[in-house]
């Protein structure tokens, strides 16, 4: 009787410390809805290589909102990456103390040192894109200067940047040619503009059911309506003032409990296996000098490239609500 | 002892409500924020959505009134058919209204305008404001219309006089629902309105995830609550009505009536009808298609979008959290007093996109699990609405039957057995039904949780896949949901109407 007690207890001591051996570590990805596309791809992949569990949570709208949630996880966090980090939203996360300083080794391997966008290293950069406003040819002729944009009345769709990153990059980019006379420049846009969206799925859902022939949005667009509808259905535009390049960064989080698998994940985004997935999935530039698709020689490239000043990105609060002040 | 039960009732409901509010506040409101609210920028949403919102009831009550004075005359197709309109403000989806109406108003510069706004809020808060003057014109007192008529009264003065104050419990509440649903608007606004008809709703989720100002979201969410609570309290209450009379209408009125109840059924259905259609069509190649249907349902897609998971998920939680909230809402009316009834209303004004974020938090400071925290937050906004479905039966209960039971010696058991629930039944099952539709559809606090890798569910699902541009595939998904509720809709309507 108590022989076999004993084997039992033994054994329920050998299940109990094989099945504590065999638990993987989880590492989980916060980052916003557009990088679904990891969970079919990355996810398998990054598993497989480091023997773990991978969760990536892609069911945020944007940047600011991944942001707030990790801000009141901020003394429980769940998240040990995110992954969307523009130099607007750094600046927040970086006051709210949510992320911690990594310098991957594989950072050299970036194609152009302008896209480290921050010289701590809280953020290490993935993909590029220039922000541009999309047209129907048929519809829309001889786009030249910026003003272009505001010749004819409610013809362009733009998104909001008090909900959307990409909105506010497309402020800032009004910011670097206009300087000053911003404002006056929104003046005319919202003349020109039939609706303003609060990301860039709904106003791309107008874009597409006609309801506009513009929309602000990104040069690689038609590289994306070559690869599925096999023609440059739409085109990019990109005034002859400057484009304007949206980067975005994944940080570690402060609170991490898994910290060395969090820095692999790091290095793996600066990874040929990582950076192949871009193109095609994320429709935006990898950071790495990889072979592209053919769909992306239809991608535009701006010749003269902008930056706004860096009180701007800093204050971009102060000029989002003069911005509201011409749109209320 | 009754008022007293009626009181600790609506505490607990108020702490379940608003615990999580509170909590989160603590945590993150600063007075710092306090200049984020008291600027130029508040006043402005306030005097743009009060435009709108009266806007919306003004027009949405001319409507009602010839709608439902048909709808209390007639039982027929088009009445049948003007009814099932109830489930449009509380189930279809807001989104797919904003594009149907957006598509409407295309080409005639009225898009995204003042316009649109009211129109579509309109279009989706009329059937509530007609459920309710027709089912209080359906209690009017025939005998004083009838003595008003052979002294000489024109139908003017008949309507003015006689009828209107007798329906205006019906208006006032109707108007009631309809105000505070467009003072709320989220969805509607975002999809057709211009930025100057913000709501508080909509500058609530800006400083929730575009400013990342918890502060000024939470001075939002009070300043919303308060406005919502003055209207309320200003609003009479209880003015008694009579009960089951009918009253009769001239050729002439019915023809003008049955027309007016044709458009709106029309108008009504049409856009429902329209955003079906889209998932059988495809607009590129311009064919009949249904492979958006198939699609959905294969397991690769639901691998990438768990669409059944996410309505099984939906059917469960609706299931729960309707069964609670109508048993927690019959409770409540057994006991009911003019407290709970002003705190029940109040609490519709509470904000949907705030709340999800409370109960979020209440996960990561308690570790309470999301199941229960998503069936909670539905209960929260749902009572007040199960409460409202079942206040004129509860109110008109004959409680004479009741007393002579008491004096026949029945126990409380026994009451409730054989006198309350077979003579409430229907009532209390087509509550159940509805409620459990509006659960099935819900949108704000799952999507504002943001808890689709834990519990998938369908609205979220359905939004998921919009998002991805499989816009046809989202249309499939919507017209499978909207089959489900329609169903349950009209079974539910079928036992009401078994009850009269």
């Amino acid at each position: 009787m108590y022989k076999n007690l004993i084997i039992l207890t033994i054994a329920v001591i050998i299940i109990c410390g094989c099945s504590k051996k065999q638990q993987k570590e989880t590492l989980t990805i916060y980052s916003y809805s557009s990088m679904g596309w990891m969970n079919q791809t990355i996810k398998p992949l990054f598993e497989n290589k480091y023997n773990c569990t991978l969760i990536i949570d892609t069911n945020f709208t944007d940047t600011g909102d991944m942001l707030s949630r990790s801000i009141i996880e901020k003394n429980k966090p769940k998240a040990d990456i995110i992954i969307g980090l523009t130099p607007s939203t750094l600046i927040k996360a970086k006051k709210e103390n949510l992320l911690q300083q990594y310098k991957s080794p594989n950072i050299s391997r970036i194609k152009d040192t302008k896209l480290i966008f921050d010289d701590k290293y809280y953020t290490t950069p993935y993909d590029y894109a220039a922000i541009a406003v999309i047209y129907d040819p048929e519809k829309i002729k001889d786009l030249n200067s910026f003003s272009d944009l505001w010749r004819e009345k409610k013809k362009l769709i733009l998104i909001d940047p008090r909900s959307s990153s990409t909105g506010v990059d497309f402020l800032l980019w009004t910011t670097a040619i206009y300087k000053e006379s911003w404002k006056d420049a929104w003046k005319n846009l919202k003349e020109a503009s039939l609706t303003v969206t609060p990301g860039w799925s709904e106003a791309f859902a107008k874009f597409e059911a006609g309801e506009a022939p513009m929309m602000v949005s990104y040069a690689t667009d038609p590289a994306y309506s070559f690869e599925y509808y096999g023609t440059s259905k739409y085109k990019a535009f990109i005034p002859e003032e400057g484009g304007f390049i949206q980067i975005e960064g994944a940080s570690i989080t402060n609170g991490t409990k898994h910290k060395k698998l969090a820095e692999n994940f790091i290095d793996y985004m600066l990874s040929d296996e990582f950076q192949d997935f871009i193109p095609t999935n994320q429709w935006m530039f990898p950071v790495l000098n990889i072979e592209l698709p053919k769909s992306f020689d239809y991608a535009v490239k701006p010749e003269k490239i902008l930056q706004p000043d860096i009180n701007t990105i800093t204050n971009i609060d102060k000029y989002i609500e003069e911005w509201e002040k011409i749109f209320y | 002892m009754r008022k007293n039960t009626g009181s600790i009732l609506i505490f607990i409901y108020c702490t379940l409500s608003l615990t999580p509010l509170v909590i989160f506040a603590v945590d993150f409101f600063t007075i710092t924020g306090i200049p984020g609210i008291l600027k130029y920028r508040t006043l402005l949403i306030l005097k743009n959505t009060l435009i709108q919102s009266l806007l919306s009831v003004f027009f949405a009550f001319m409507i009602s009134i010839p709608v439902s004075v048909y709808l209390s005359n007639k039982n027929n197709i088009l009445t049948k058919l003007a009814d099932l309109t109830i489930f449009i403000p509380f189930f279809f989806p807001p989104v797919s209204a904003g594009i149907a109406i957006s598509l409407l108003l295309k080409n005639t510069g009225l898009n995204y305008t003042l316009f649109a706004v009211v129109l579509a809020h309109v279009f989706y808060n009329t059937p509530i404001m007609v459920k309710y003057i027709s089912e209080s014109l359906k209690t009017l007192d025939k005998e004083a219309l009838s003595a008003a008529r052979m002294d000489g009264a024109n139908e003017i003065e008949i309507f003015t006089r006689i009828t209107l104050p007798q329906i205006s419990d019906g208006i006032f509440k109707g108007g009631f629902l309809v105000f505070t649903y467009c003072f709320v608007s989220f969805a509607v606004i975002l999809s057709v309105g211009p930025i100057k008809y913000s709501t508080f709703e909509t500058a609530i989720a800006g400083a929730l995830s575009g400013s990342i100002d918890l502060s000024r979201a939470i001075g939002y969410v009070i300043l919303q609550f308060i406005i919502i609570g003055i209207v309320n309290f200003l609003l009479p209450h209880d003015t008694g009505t009579c009960r089951s009379y009918s009253q009769t209408i001239s050729n002439k009125q019915h023809t003008i009536c049955k027309l007016l109840t044709l458009v709106f059924v029309f108008f009504e259905i049409g856009i429902v009808i329209y955003s079906i259609a889209f998932s059988f069509f495809d607009p590129v190649l311009k064919i009949f298609d249904p492979s958006p249907f198939i699609k959905i349902l294969t397991p690769g897609f639901n691998k990438t979008f768990p669409v059944v998971k996410g309505i099984i998920n939906s059917l469960i939680i609706s299931g729960l959290s309707a069964l609670i909230t109508t048993s927690f809402a019959y409770i409540l009316l057994t006991v009911r007093n003019n407290t709970t009834d002003k705190i029940i209303l109040l609490s519709i004004g509470i904000s949907g996109a705030m709340t999800g974020v409370t109960y979020y938090y209440m996960n990561v400071k308690f570790g309470i699990p999301f199941f229960i925290l998503l069936i909670a937050g539905i209960i929260s906004i749902t009572l007040p609405i199960a409460y409202s479905f079942m206040y004129d039966n509860f109110k008109h209960f004959d409680s004479d039957i009741i007393d002579t039971a008491k004096i026949d010696g029945a126990n409380r058991i026994d009451i409730f057995r054989f006198i309350k629930f077979p003579l409430l039944k229907t009532t209390v099952v087509g509550t159940f039904l509805q409620l459990f539709t509006i659960a099935f559809g819900e949108f704000t606090i799952s999507f504002t949780m943001k808890i689709q890798n834990y519990i998938p569910v369908a609205s979220v699902i359905n939004y998921n896949i919009g998002l991805k541009r499989l816009f046809r595939e989202s249309a499939a998904m919507s017209s499978i949901n909207i089959l489900i509720v329609l169903t349950i809709f009209t079974f539910s309507n079928i036992i009401t109407r078994n009850k009269d």
